[in-house]
């Protein structure tokens, strides 16, 4: 129990060596810093808990209670100075305790083992507390202390006395009432009583004096709280504290907005509205931001006589969050927050904003750090995305790399068709490698005659990567409008300079899209061993010669193969073997 | 200043039992640890009572009860070196550690309270552990008093106990408040002095508000501390206080009281010192929107025209918009907005302001709704020179639909004030006239209270007028006084508040 302090503190015969006490204080002094310095579990502070412990577990043998008073540089035991900080301020615990209204305080035994933790975290809350902020008395108070009592004054006491001019027991007369005498009181109740005696008893029920009282109608039962009521009022107690406030205020200020036409209720309310979005924002409630986005919609639309300036301020609300500087603050406080919002209610957040926000967003996924927050972010970019194409066709050509990537990535996962063009644009603008090969990636996802129609452009790239995943692309989706593409790179004096895998890879596609027709190319191929008047190939290149006509494979193909079936050159005999079984290149 | 150990104040003036318990706790357990095994020990009681009730000795369901209630009895006693068992007033007592009631233990505390009461013992204390045969014995005593009322049955309780041969209990009857008139004195005091610095507060905020200032928000936590801690040490003192209704403060005191009010309600419905804080908050400025409503509009005598009620009614709304300028750590005080915005609303969601959007009421909301329809109803105030008659009041709130409360609500704020509401004036069949002081502790007297007899037959008045029981039987069983009418107490010049003072 905390009381102002209304009484003088009593003198007292010390129990205890006033030096002891003060030695105490040193230890409980050390403790404090200890433990604004370390963490719980660090050994340091540890062992200054149980020194401060063992400085005070003495006291005990020696008195029943430690009463300390308080001044602003001084705490005195027993009129003794036993803590004395003649600097106001900084680590001086007097004037901490002094600073907030706080006189004197006593320790109790058992203060040293359940509460002397609790009173260490306070010091440095009170120290740091801003003007705003909870002041000593209610950290203490919260805590429910039992083992530390405290007096305290109210600063700037204003208590005044209730009627101090008054007669105990009657309104002063002055106030002009005219009082009637209470005997009358009595007399009523004679004259009722007399006639509840002789009516009977019905007649004593209807017809009874005003305020007269029947034990009868009572029941006591009627007030007693059966098990049904209490666990309701448990139910109610819990519900209170699991409400979420923030969207019943808001809910309270739409509907202020909406009934309310004068306008400077409303322009209150919408400069309300504003603030709380900061406040939601920063405990993360973006379920209930959304809300709010949603329902000023509505609020607009079905409100009477708004003004202009007040729709355009709350209207553009979805606008002023989706903007890239306050996406950006955002983003990045919950880059840094410990705890991350959940993913249902990020979606509904980015469901309501505008397409603007899906650059930032992209650019963030892109930067993040934070491996729990980069696919909730994805999550929502994909359903930001998804709802906004347009948003997203003009971000696969954004300046920034990061965005550009993120927007082509995006588009090929979604297998947005209408990026296509933009994508075979970053395909032939010459931007850095990564772009190129993400657009080749979203292309092939993306599938489509069109999409496989712009990848070829890819063909021709200067990266051996992107050339190489292009071809297999377009191989593995059998797509014959390449062929004359290919057909040419065949034939051109390229083929000799790729390596292996591409050479393979690139005969392969050859042989998968240019059907009987490419037989007249491969054939001469295959069979260049030399000799007179005849041109000798590379036996590799004729190995992928073979390799193609495999993959044609029929009649006329298999007979080009046959013919090369007795070849002396190892390389392309194996080949032309596997090819007519039909197996694949090693 | 209090006594951790038994809450009472620490300048030597604290009851004999209690001085006589401190030695105990301070070499022995510590209060933490008494109120940890004390709850057990409740409910244990509880259990074995109950059970003791229901079902045959023999059960095994009944040995088991009475073994832990003798185990943990044993406990208490290797720790303490005594066990004492106490009620005073509305409290339980553990070797001088009071027992903290919640919605967990609401229902064992309330039984062994009223068992207790009904049998006229106010103290049970043991220095060697009982037996199981020997709690057998005083339990089922317990179950089934002989006797008329608490007195007789107390003295036939010792008596049987004696025949019985059984004297390991030291009991006593519940302790007179009014035997010590120092703590009663104190305790008014310092009730005096909360209530005063809290209207003092509460207007000083309200100006502010109504100035477009930001209030003092640490001074008002004080304020609602203060109330919880007064509250939760003595009710009486404060919910009387509440009766004082300042014609000239009245939306300032009408503030305080309906936070006074809402607290004790929220004690009642066993909510945590931190919930009664934020309850209280909340009550405290359940009606800051009429600061923005103009000053002649609030204490214009005469009816209001319609634009000047729609003004009035508009103070819900306007208490939220008033609260963003409050800030708490720079948070919003949401949970006092809805209530605010809330607490003229019914419980389907009509009465005024219109929603649109609300899905339900708080709870907090419908606390303070009942506390601001009393309080509301049994002021004087500029426009209502004739206030209703509690008693009216509170038959109005639990009988009258229409008025929308939360009926579960309004039972429990009956049964914190009584039948007849702290401040009623009321009529006796002897003739005298008298104030409810205190609702009656004993569970099925809620149409008993204690008054305070401030005339004689002839209507003469007294101040400060002395205290009577109505629950008190003589010899026959029959009540000596009763209750034959309610007054209007500003009719016949009496100002019921000083009589709490």
């Amino acid at each position: 129990m905390t009381a102002p302090d209304v009484m003088e503190p009593e003198e007292q015969a010390p129990d205890c060596p006033p030096a002891m006490v003060e030695d105490m204080l040193k230890v409980l002094d050390k403790t404090i810093k200890a433990h604004q310095l370390y963490l719980p579990n660090n050994p340091t502070y540890q062992k200054a808990l149980a020194n401060a412990t063992a400085a005070i577990e003495p006291l005990w043998e020696l008195t029943g209670s430690l009463v300390l008073q308080v001044t602003d540089t001084q705490l005195k035991y027993a009129g003794k100075v036993v803590n004395d900080h003649p600097e106001k301020g900084g680590d001086s615990l007097p004037w901490l305790l002094f600073k907030d209204g706080l006189r004197e305080f006593t320790l109790f035994p058992g203060f040293e083992d359940a509460e002397l933790g609790k009173f260490l975290a306070i010091i440095p809350k009170v120290r740091h507390a801003l003007p705003q902020e909870d002041d000593l008395l209610t950290l203490l108070w919260e805590q429910e202390f039992e083992c530390l009592k405290y007096r305290y004054v109210e600063i700037n006491d204003a208590a005044a006395p209730l009627n101090p001019d008054a007669t105990p027991g009657r309104w002063p007369t002055a106030e002009g009432r005219e009082a009637a005498d209470p005997a009358e009181a009595i007399e009523e109740a004679k004259d009722a009583a007399k006639d509840d005696a002789s009516a009977t008893p019905t007649e004593s029920t209807s017809a009874r004096a005003a305020g007269v009282v029947s034990m009868d109608d009572f029941d006591a039962s009627l007030y007693f709280l059966d098990p049904n009521e209490i666990e309701y009022l448990r139910q109610e107690t819990q519900r209170e504290y699991t409400l979420d406030l923030r969207r019943i205020v808001l809910c309270a200020l739409l509907d202020i907005f909406e009934l309310q036409v004068d306008p400077l209720v409303r322009d209150e309310v919408a400069g309300d509205i504003e603030a709380l979005v900061l406040h939601l924002l920063t405990a993360g409630q973006f379920s209930t931001v959304a809300f709010l986005l949603k329902e000023l919609e509505g609020t607009l639309q079905r409100a009477r006589e708004v003004r202009p300036q007040d729709r355009e301020r709350l209207g553009k609300l979805a606008d002023r969050l989706s903007h890239p500087d306050a996406l950006a603050q955002m983003l990045q406080a919950m880059e840094e927050s410990s705890t991350l919002p959940a993913r249902e209610d990020l979606n509904l957040l980015f469901a309501q904003l505008k397409p603007e926000a899906l650059g930032p967003l992209l650019e963030h996924i892109d930067r993040t750090q934070n491996s729990e927050l980069r696919p909730l972010l994805e999550s929502s970019a994909e359903r930001l995305a998804s709802s906004n194409t347009a948003e997203l066709v003009k971000l696969v050509r954004d300046a920034k790399p990061a965005v550009a990537r993120e927007a082509i990535r995006r588009a090929g996962s979604m297998r947005t068709a209408s990026a296509v063009p933009a994508l075979g644009e970053v395909l032939q603008s010459g931007v850095e490698r990564p772009l190129r090969a993400a657009a080749v990636t979203a292309l092939t996802d993306i599938g489509t005659p069109g999409a496989l129609t712009a990848l070829e452009a890819a063909l021709m790239d200067p990266e051996r990567d992107i050339r190489l995943a292009t071809i297999r692309a377009l191989a593995a989706r059998t797509h014959r409008p390449a062929t004359q593409k290919v057909q040419a790179i065949l034939q051109g004096k390229s083929t000799r300079e790729i390596d292996r895998t591409e050479r393979i890879a690139l005969f392969e596609l050859f042989g998968t899209i240019c059907g009987d027709a490419g037989i007249a190319i491969l054939d001469p191929i295959l069979h260049a061993k030399g000799g007179l008047f005849s041109r000798k190939e590379d036996p590799e290149l004729r190995a992928c010669a073979a390799i193609a006509l495999g993959k044609i494979n029929t009649d006329a193909a298999r007979a080009s193969l046959q013919r090369a079936s007795s070849e002396k050159d190892v390389i392309v005999r194996n080949a032309v073997a596997r090819a007519l079984r039909g197996g694949s290149v090693a | 200043m209090t006594d951790p150990r038994d809450g009472t104040p620490s300048d030597g003036s604290r009851s004999i039992i209690a001085r006589n318990t401190q030695a105990i706790t301070t070499t022995g357990l510590g209060e933490g640890s008494v109120r940890r095994i004390g709850r057990t020990w409740v409910t244990s009681v509880y259990i074995a009572l109950r059970n003791l009730k229901m079902y045959p000795l023999e059960n095994a369901v009944v040995q088991k009860g009475l073994e832990d209630l003798t185990n943990l009895s044993r406990e208490l006693i290797a720790g303490d070196g005594e066990c004492e068992f106490r009620l005073a007033g509305e409290f339980l007592f553990l070797n001088a550690t009071r027992m903290k009631l919640d919605l967990d233990n609401f229902t064992s505390f309330s039984f062994l309270l009223n068992r207790c009461r009904d049998s006229g013992v106010g103290l049970i204390r043991f220095s060697t552990a009982p037996t199981i045969r020997e709690w057998t014995v005083l339990l089922s005593f317990l179950i089934k008093p002989v006797g008329k009322g608490p007195g007789e049955r107390y003295a036939n309780l010792q008596m049987r106990l004696n025949e019985t041969t059984i004297g390991v209990f030291d009991l006593a009857p519940p302790s007179d408040s009014e035997d010590d008139p120092q703590d009663d004195l104190e305790s008014k005091e310092r009730a005096k002095r909360t209530y005063q610095q809290s209207v003092v507060t509460t207007k000083e905020v309200i100006n502010s508000v109504r100035m477009g200032q930001s209030p003092n928000v640490k001074k008002i936590k004080r304020v609602v501390q203060g109330i919880v801690d007064q509250i939760l040490s003595d009710e009486t003192s404060l919910v009387g206080l509440t009766t004082i209704r300042d014609y000239d403060d009245y939306t300032f005191t009408h503030c305080v009281n309906v936070s006074i009010f809402s607290i004790a309600l929220g004690r009642r419905l066993g909510l945590t010192r931190l919930q009664l804080y934020d309850l209280g908050f909340t009550a405290l400025f359940h009606d800051i929107g009429k600061s923005r409503v103009p000053i002649d509009v609030i204490q214009k005598p005469d009816a209001l025209e319609e634009d000047e009620w729609r003004l009035v009614m508009a103070h819900p709304w306007l208490g939220v918009l008033a609260l963003f300028q409050v800030r708490d750590h720079q948070e919003f005080p949401y949970r006092s907005m809805l209530v605010a915005y809330q607490h003229h609303m019914k419980r389907d969601l009509t009465g005024y302001p219109r929603s649109l959007r609300m899905a339900e009421i708080t709870f907090y909301s419908k606390i303070v709704a009942v506390a601001d329809g009393f309080d509301a109803a049994t002021s004087r105030r500029v426009y209502t020179t004739q206030p209703l008659n509690p008693a009216a009041v509170l038959q109005e709130m639990r009988d009258n639909p229409r008025r929308g409360m939360d009926p579960v609500v309004v039972k429990a704020f009956v049964a914190l004030l009584g039948i007849y509401p702290v401040g009623s004036l009321v009529v006796l069949d002897s003739f005298e006239l008298a104030i409810v002081h205190a609702v009656n502790p004993i569970a099925d007297m809620l149409s008993r209270p204690i008054v305070r007899i401030i005339s004689d037959s002839m209507g003469n008045v007294e101040h400060p007028g002395t205290l009577f029981d109505l629950a008190q039987q003589d010899e026959s069983g029959t009540f000596v006084k009763s209750i034959i009418k309610t007054a209007d107490p500003e009719r016949y010049g009496i100002k019921v508040g000083d009589y709490f003072v």
